[in-house]
């Protein structure tokens, strides 16, 4: 008899700083499959922070994009350079996005579609953390909504949702936890989760002063690379097992930025469909710098993610 | 002949005053059925402030949804999906579209020998003196739905228009040739649109929705009506703005298990925290699913 699978989604997320002109390989221990069971791999994400003019300081740098100039390359590890595929950061990551009408994305925030659907058991929960690493502004009201469906039993099912609202203030550097009553699959029925929605938040606090920030803008900003968050469920196999929280952009690649003439929001490399990792197996990738400007002007951070789904038997 | 599925928009125009709570009447939001087992497949949800005009430019005042105005939402007999209300924008899904479209999740099919009709408001700017470049404010108004002939899958339009500029305010009815199923096959409609698309940016307190209305081969309007007998908005405000929704929506549909028995009606409770009184519309699309006969 074979046993029902569960699907578990996984976000692994590394921070590098690849200087100008220089290869730097992701820490082979964090995009590898340390677990028991085999990793369905979906997607990897990128986001960062391009250098702009001053023209162009604002907002844009809340969008999470990526100098062009890098190249990748990515395969197995341990399978020979044969397994290697390469491209830059244009070929490879494309900015994969649902395009909305302009300025949409404020109310919208950042929605992820689990792949499949994530059984969440009776009276267990999800354990929510919120961070700003964006030390010019704070917001107001950072909230998560993870929708779904609640077994009702007879074959029938109702829709359920669970939400968390900080009702205060997130400012750089202090992180949250969000209230987990209502982050609480009550009851005796399994849940189905389908969707999520990230919101930063209002902008509301501009300590600094910005360009189209001076005013106190009342929208709920993306950030893509300035929030961050931790997600996992309270009794469950974790859905983020590092202690660093991830910036929105990577966990939900797939929406595009506020500014997206000015910037490209969170690009994605969607592996090839039926991709695994089995346990003890990773990734090898590698990252080339071509900027030729000096060090550290050249440099470029990115935070690297890794989104997978475990197959739990 | 199968299941067909009628589209619908149910609409509630409210007026919350100062820090009260208070749900949209459930019988605007009902859908009822005279066969047994009937459902309703709900799509979105759209909370819309005409005063703000969703001014999605960050220069000016506040944008698309307050931070004091809360919701939740179920299904009626069955309790709120949270505990508590959280604010509006929190539950936003969907951005609003690019077009004037609303595109449905099932389709809608007529039959040879049915027709469409509607009614429209123009919209616009009511200003007899257009600021310069803006130009002239009269235009014509149309309909068109888009659809595909069930006989051999070809695309199909069903259309009308009006072939004179009118002026923010007048109405017109549309009633043409095109409006009509083909007399060789029946149609199946996966969406609607029009091209009168407001940009609310551009004067935030003088621009009026096109007002529309539809109405099925039976003469029943796909939109239902209850508005706050104090309301301060016009005609184009009550029956316009939810075919082209003017902000982000929130995502319903049978995905997320919003096909519920024909005579269950979606709850929707908010409260306004805001010491001021809100004067706001709700509009929820959705289909009946219904056996043909």
């Amino acid at each position: 008899m074979s046993k029902k699978i569960r699907y578990v989604p996984r976000w692994v997320a590394e921070t590098l700083v690849i200087p100008a002109d220089t290869t730097v390989i992701a820490s082979p221990t964090i995009f590898a499959n340390t677990d028991v069971w085999p990793m369905q791999l979906h997607w990897l994400s990128v986001t960062g922070k391009v250098a702009l003019t001053n023209a162009e300081e604002g907002a844009a740098n809340n969008a999470g994009g990526v100098a062009r100039r890098l190249s990748w390359e990515i395969g197995m590890a341990q399978k020979g350079e044969i397994n290697l595929v390469a491209g830059g950061t244009d070929a490879f990551f494309a900015s994969n996005s649902y395009r909305r009408q302009s300025y949409s994305i404020f109310d919208d925030g950042v929605k992820f579609r689990f792949p499949s659907e994530y059984e969440l058991a009776p009276d267990s929960g999800l354990v929510v953390q919120a961070a700003s690493k964006n030390a010019d502004y704070a917001t107001y009201n950072p909230s998560i909504i993870v929708n779904g469906i609640r077994d009702e039993g007879h074959g029938s099912y109702d829709p359920a949702q669970l939400a968390g609202v900080h009702e205060g203030t997130l400012t750089y550097p202090a992180s949250i936890n969000m209230e987990s009553s209502d982050l609480f699959n009550s009851g005796q029925n399994t849940m189905y989760l389908k969707e999520m929605l990230l919101k930063p938040g209002q902008l509301t606090v501009n300590p600094v002063g910005g360009v189209d920030e001076a005013t106190n803008v009342s929208a709920f900003e993306p950030t893509l690379d300035r929030t961050l968050w931790r997600i996992n469920p309270n009794n469950d196999i974790p859905w983020m097992p590092q202690d660093e929280l991830i910036p929105v952009g990577n966990i939900a690649p797939f929406n595009r930025a506020v500014r997206d003439t000015w910037d490209e929001g969170p690009r994605a490399y969607v592996l090839p469909t039926g991709t695994k990792l089995n346990p003890r197996q990773r990734l090898t990738l590698r990252i080339t710098n071509l900027n030729e400007t000096t060090s550290p002007d050249g440099d470029q951070t990115i935070v690297l993610c890794m989104f997978s789904l475990l197959e739990v038997q | 002949m199968g299941t067909n599925y009628i589209p619908f928009a149910v609409r509630e125009v409210m007026i919350l005053a100062a820090n009260t709570v208070q749900a949209a009447k459930i019988t605007s939001l009902a859908v009822s059925s005279r066969q047994p087992d009937a459902h309703t497949i709900w799509q979105d949800i759209n909370v819309w402030e005409p005063s703000k005009f969703n001014e999605y430019s960050e220069t000016v005042t506040p944008l698309g949804f307050d931070n004091d105005l809360f919701m939740r939402y179920g299904q009626k007999n069955r309790g709120y999906l949270l505990d508590r209300p959280i604010p509006v924008g929190v539950f936003a899904s969907e951005g609003r579209p690019m077009h004037p479209t609303w595109k449905f999740d099932r389709p809608y099919t007529i039959y040879p020998g049915e027709a469409l009709s509607a009614r429209i408001i123009t919209g616009g700017i009511p200003q007899a003196d257009p600021q310069g470049s803006l130009g002239d404010r009269t235009s014509a108004p149309g309909i068109v739905f888009n659809c595909v002939r069930e006989k051999d899958g070809q695309p199909h339009i069903l259309h009308d228009s009006i072939q004179e500029l009118l002026d923010v305010g007048l109405e017109r009815s549309l009633h043409g040739t095109f409006l009509k199923c083909p007399s060789d096959s029946p149609v199946k409609i996966y969406g609607v649109s029009h091209h009168q698309w407001f940009n609310y940016d551009s004067d935030a307190t003088n621009t009026q929705p096109l007002g529309i209305e539809i109405f099925g081969p039976n003469g029943q309007s796909w939109i239902h009506i209850i508005v706050d007998p104090a309301t301060t908005l016009n005609a184009q405000h009550i029956i316009g703005a939810w075919i082209d929704p003017p902000t982000s929506l929130i995502g319903l549909g049978s995905d997320l298990g919003w096909r519920t028995p024909a005579g269950s009606p979606l709850a929707i409770e908010f409260e306004n925290r805001s010491s001021a009184s809100k004067e706001f519309v709700l509009t929820v699309r959705g289909f009946a699913e219904v056996e043909d006969e």
